[in-house]
């Protein structure tokens, strides 16, 4: 199926905003008439007209006379919008413990069961703020379907999303927001720098304007614009200001004041002997509810975001980084600021709302990180628990909401956690049934409530393992790393491929018809018989490859039934630069590859296959060194690892909490099928009858940038490379009885069979691909939203 | 200027070392097993008792992929017998904090086990050898124990000393009595576990020394001599080759497979 058929089975689908992305790849491809008509109406029902008459003007200038397209043009200019009704008004407060609700004249507690909403859907980055009206509106039932009662953004969308929730709302279902306002630091750290102020004062002016309906932002690169007339004060919940504040800035500002502690009181709120930034903080967050008060007559509940890193509790087990050397006998750079995770706090619990909406504590707080929310609590029930449970003590009645919680559903774990609520790691079944129960730990807790991280997987975010890996990195948006931590949080999949998964590895052959076959073998010749009945299980027939923006897949075909105790396969992947790599194959099969290989997929069971890199690939052994392959014949395969959490060191220097390292290498059997009954979202390999398909993530092989076929190379002169594709060769042996070396033929070499059928360098084939630009993709929801569904409904919306 | 241990070496020339712990019975069907040493595994360095991660890491590949079985001192008759079982010990000396990186992770992956002689005074510190070394630490010795996969060994508690190039050789009876005794009476403490092997600091040992360790209940001890651990085998005289950078992946083997 090409682009544009595949765009119009997007719309039909109702599809509309994947369908956009597909209508872009045709178009990039080839201009036309039918590809501008399709973006058109993709827009169209996606409620963005003006886009829609633009896209419809353009198929026009290439066919004039095609009547379809008036048609198309006269149904935008149509479009006459409903004037929306004002409502100007606060119907939360920050309560005792609680957010409150005003109900028929009655406040009664609030507990928030949220969902956090980003802007990153695959293409894209945030500043372009792509996502449409029916995007949102789709998204605002899908949560509410679940029971999620609000919903929180980190700064100001364009007008579709407010005018979506105003429909919403408006339906008789309910959807409430925390309007988040987003800031960059100020230069040097100085928060009282006057451009910084007034930049700061822009940015909540305009939030508060826009929930009442009541802006018109220009355009500026990297934010939302246009006329906002959706009056949303009334389904607005609060205001949650600032990030996660990092602590060289907060430290750096504090020592540039002299850490001289103040008291301050406002119109609306006070603090009484608070730190430079503490006071900071407050005066802003008092402005804003001065200037909503002023101008709108009411002020809704408010927020500053903080996270673990800067609460005002002690950690103990937490030392700095600069200490920890110290105390293991090593040193650190200390003239600049290392981002120690205790030391600084905002202490908001010092904040009182003096009158208005009130002020409530936000925290981001994720079971994992930082390695205090283990290792403070090793010896509690629940380590989350007792964490939220300290905070919350600290807090005193001030309502205390988790405004980011939660697990991804990725392939390589980030952070260790105890209890196995790790960073990543999990199926998408385990993800729901972990937020599920971090959710309930937050009920439990005591919080004024939980909002979940979060809706959709974000292609274009990146976790501390990868961060030095995605080059270049203005192109991480176009692919899928289902490695990475931080692109896997969503309930809503953004996965590769449209209308569904490429490859399901359900060993469905039509999944493979538009395949590549690099190798094909009829006549049934092998390099080696042992005449024991089954030789025509190593014997291969063919091998296909195929790739998304997430994956490459690979399939081969053997001559007869899969049986691991009899063969074992090795399929060698060379992704750069042939001359270098490893060149002998392990296993005893004494095998030299024609060309240097730098990964090597071995499979030999549900159990025991693995992929392996080549031993001066691998990131983590090698690092602070090069990391690139260096030709070697001695067969130096290694496990891939990363070391989660370092060795830590108590703040007393008594107590040592051990490295978490984590495997990447076991390949994991399954399907992707949820009705199978070997269903796991991580599967990364399946057998059955005679065929093995594979699923191998780009971030895994070491891709930086698979759409512009970038691959690590770290060395003096260069961080990545550019590959001209991947060169793979394949190997079948008979194993030794319950071992995985192949017993010996007698040849040079114990292989029984081999793609290409003669291994020189001239007949290996290259599978290779066009670079892109717009990533194909569909949106599932995850089996973790259905299981997070069963958790919510046991938590009570009135605490 | 302070010697490394490697100067030290090189200078003794082995002088100290004793004979050679030849095999009594040497049966060609007989296991032999090879007793690796490691020290630290790092990038930072590159001396005589340093290996790279990845090096390490590809040694441990061949042992699995190779069908070896690792295993603990106390293991040992089980599998000296006759037959083509493969298996190897591995051994770390001082204790360094990378064993935790490097080491325990593949220990876990492979199902292998590895005997850490520490140093016990220096247990949650770091001792110099060219530059600081941060060492493991009772906590994580305990955690390491706990899986199974790791029993200690004494190092001696503080006599890995110089000592004007004559090591333990250098103090008195009872210096050294005490010395094993506090170690041992730490570990039990710290462990809940009596510690059975004892690794000779620079490989050095004479009768003296010898008579005290068995005294002390020391029942494997463990030298720096070339050899495999074999049938008859003196087991209060365990051969060990250590292993370093200079070990590629070939010279492993063939020190693995026999051919020293």
């Amino acid at each position: 199926m090409n682009f544009e058929e595949l765009g119009f089975l997007a719309l039909n689908n109702n599809d509309n905003q994947e369908a956009i992305n597909i209508f872009r790849r045709a178009l990039e491809k080839k201009k036309s008439a039918d590809g501008f008509i399709g973006l058109g109406i993709a827009h169209y029902n996606l409620e963005d007209y003006q886009t829609a008459r633009w896209a419809f003007y353009k198929a026009l200038e290439m066919e004039p006379d095609n009547k379809e397209i008036l048609i198309h043009i006269s149904n935008v200019e149509k479009i006459k919008k409903q004037s929306p009704l004002p409502q100007k008004q606060s119907l939360f407060r920050a309560a005792k413990d609680y957010l409150e609700i005003l109900s028929d004249g009655k406040w009664s507690k609030f507990f928030v069961k949220g969902m956090n909403i980003g802007l990153g859907i695959p293409g894209y980055f945030p500043g372009e703020y792509p996502i449409k009206k029916g995007t949102y509106l789709k998204w605002f039932e899908q949560m509410a379907d679940i029971g999620i009662n609000a919903l929180r953004n980190y700064t100001v969308h364009p007008p579709s999303f407010y005018e979506a929730l105003y429909q919403f709302n408006q339906s008789g279902k309910k959807l409430y927001l925390f309007q988040g306002i987003w800031v960059e630091l100020p230069e040097g750290n100085n928060f009282y720098e006057p451009t910084f102020n007034r930049y700061v004062q822009e940015n909540i002016k305009n939030a508060v304007d826009v929930i009442y309906g009541n802006a018109s932002l220009p355009e500026k690169p990297g934010y939302a614009h246009g006329t906002y007339e959706y009056d949303i004060s009334s389904n607005t919940i609060g205001f949650i200001f600032g990030r996660e504040w990092e602590s060289c800035a907060v430290k750096n500002f504090n020592e540039l004041r002299t850490r001289e502690i103040k008291d301050f009181k406002g119109e609306f709120l006070s603090i009484h002997e608070g730190t430079p930034f503490e006071i900071w903080i407050v005066k802003i967050c008092d402005f804003l509810q001065s200037y909503e008060y002023e101008k709108y007559k009411t002020s809704h509940a408010l927020s500053a975001a903080n996270w673990p890193t800067l609460d005002p509790l002690y950690h103990p087990s937490e030392s700095r980084y600069e200490e920890e050397l110290l105390l293991q006998g090593l040193s650190a750079k200390t003239d600049i600021c290392n981002e120690n995770e205790d030391m600084e706090s905002l202490d908001v619990a010092k904040i009182r709302a003096e009158k208005g909406g009130g002020f409530f504590a936000t925290y981001h707080a994720y079971p994992y990180y930082p390695d205090f929310m283990n290792n403070d609590y090793l010896d509690k029930e629940n380590t989350f628990l007792a964490y939220l449970k300290e905070l919350k003590n600290h807090h005193g009645n001030q309502p205390v909401l988790v405004a980011e919680f939660g697990v991804p559903s990725c392939r390589e774990v980030a952070h260790w956690h105890r209890d196995g609520w790790h960073h990543g790691g999990h199926n998408e079944l385990r993800q729901g049934e972990i937020n599920g129960l971090l959710m309930k730990t937050i009920y439990k807790a005591g919080m004024a409530g939980g909002i979940l991280f979060s809706l959709y997987d974000e292609w274009f975010k990146k976790n501390w393992l990868f961060i030095d890996y995605y080059i270049p990195a203005d192109r991480k948006a176009f692919w899928f790393n289902i490695q990475d931590a931080e692109e896997n949080y969503g309930l809503l999949a953004m996965y590769p491929g449209y209308p569904q998964k490429k490859v399901s590895l359900t060993g469905k052959k039509e999944e493979w018809k538009e395949s590549r076959v690099l190798y094909e073998k009829k006549d049934g010749s092998t390099v080696f018989k042992f005449n024991d009945g089954f030789d025509k299980t190593r014997e291969f027939k063919r091998l296909l490859v195929q790739h998304d923006e997430g994956f490459i897949y690979i399939l081969i075909e053997i001559n007869e039934k899969i049986n691991f105790t009899e063969a074992n396969y090795l399929i060698g992947l060379d992704t750069c630069r042939p001359q270098i790599g490893e060149f002998l194959l392990p296993f005893n099969t004494k095998l030299i590859s024609p060309i240097g290989l730098k990964f090597l997929i071995h499979l030999a069971g549900k159990e025991k296959s693995r992929i392996l890199v080549c031993h001066s690939y691998d990131k983590y052994l090698n690092w602070p060194k090069e990391i690139k392959p260096v030709i070697s014949k001695q067969g130096c395969w290694v496990m891939m690892k990363n070391e989660a959490n370092k060795r830590r060191v108590s703040k007393d220097g008594k107590k040592y909490f051990p490295s978490r390292v984590f495997s990447m290498s076991r390949l994991q059997f399954g399907s992707l099928n949820r009705n199978s009954p070997h269903y796991n979202s991580l599967a990364d390999f399946f057998f059955t009858d005679n065929i093995i398909e594979l699923r191998i993530p780009w971030g895994l092989i070491n891709f930086t940038d698979p759409s512009s076929k970038m691959v690590l190379w770290r060395d003096k002169n260069d961080k990545a490379i550019k590959s001209d594709g991947i060169k793979i060769i394949a190997v079948s042996y008979k194993p030794v009885k319950n071992q995985l070396q192949a017993e010996n033929t007698g040849l040079v070499s114990n292989i029984t069979d081999s793609f290409p059928q003669t291994l020189s360098q001239n007949n290996i084939a290259t599978y290779s691909w066009n670079d892109w630009v717009t990533p194909i993709y569909h949106t599932y929801l995850k089996e973790s939203y259905y299981k997070y569904k069963e958790y919510l409904s046991q938590i009570p919306e009135v605490a | 200027m302070p010697l490394t241990r490697r100067d030290f070496l090189k200078l003794s020339s082995g002088a100290f070392i004793l004979p050679l712990s030849l095999p009594k019975n040497l049966f060609a069907d007989y296991l032999k097993i090879p007793v690796l040493m490691y020290h630290d595994i790092s990038n930072e360095f590159d001396d005589e008792y340093t290996i790279s991660p990845p090096l390490f890491a590809a040694q441990m590949e061949w042992l699995y992929s190779n069908g070896y079985k690792t295993i603990f001192f106390n293991e040992v008759d089980k599998f000296i017998k006759p037959g083509d079982d493969r298996a190897a010990i591995i051994t770390f000396d001082d204790g360094y904090a990378s064993f935790g990186s490097y080491t325990f992770p593949l220990l876990k992956e492979y199902g292998f086990k590895a005997t850490i002689n520490a140093i016990g005074k220096h247990i949650g510190s770091y001792i110099k050898l060219a530059r600081n070394r941060p060492l493991l630490s009772w906590d994580e010795y305990r955690h390491f124990i706990k899986s199974g996969l790791v029993e200690l060994g004494c190092h001696t508690y503080d006599l890995h000393i110089y000592k004007s190039g004559l090591g333990i050789l250098g103090f008195t009876q009872k210096e050294i009595e005490d010395d094993f005794r506090l170690f041992q009476d730490v570990a039990k403490k710290e462990t809940g576990h009596d510690t059975k092997i004892l690794a000779w600091p620079y490989g050095l040992y004479d009768k003296k020394t010898m008579n005290i360790a068995q005294r002390a209940g020391f029942k494997y001890i463990l030298t720096s001599n070339e050899g495999y651990l074999q049938k008859d085998s003196d087991l209060l005289k365990i051969p060990r080759r250590n292993i370093n950078n200079r070990h590629d992946l070939v010279s492993f083997q063939q020190y693995l497979r026999g051919g020293v």
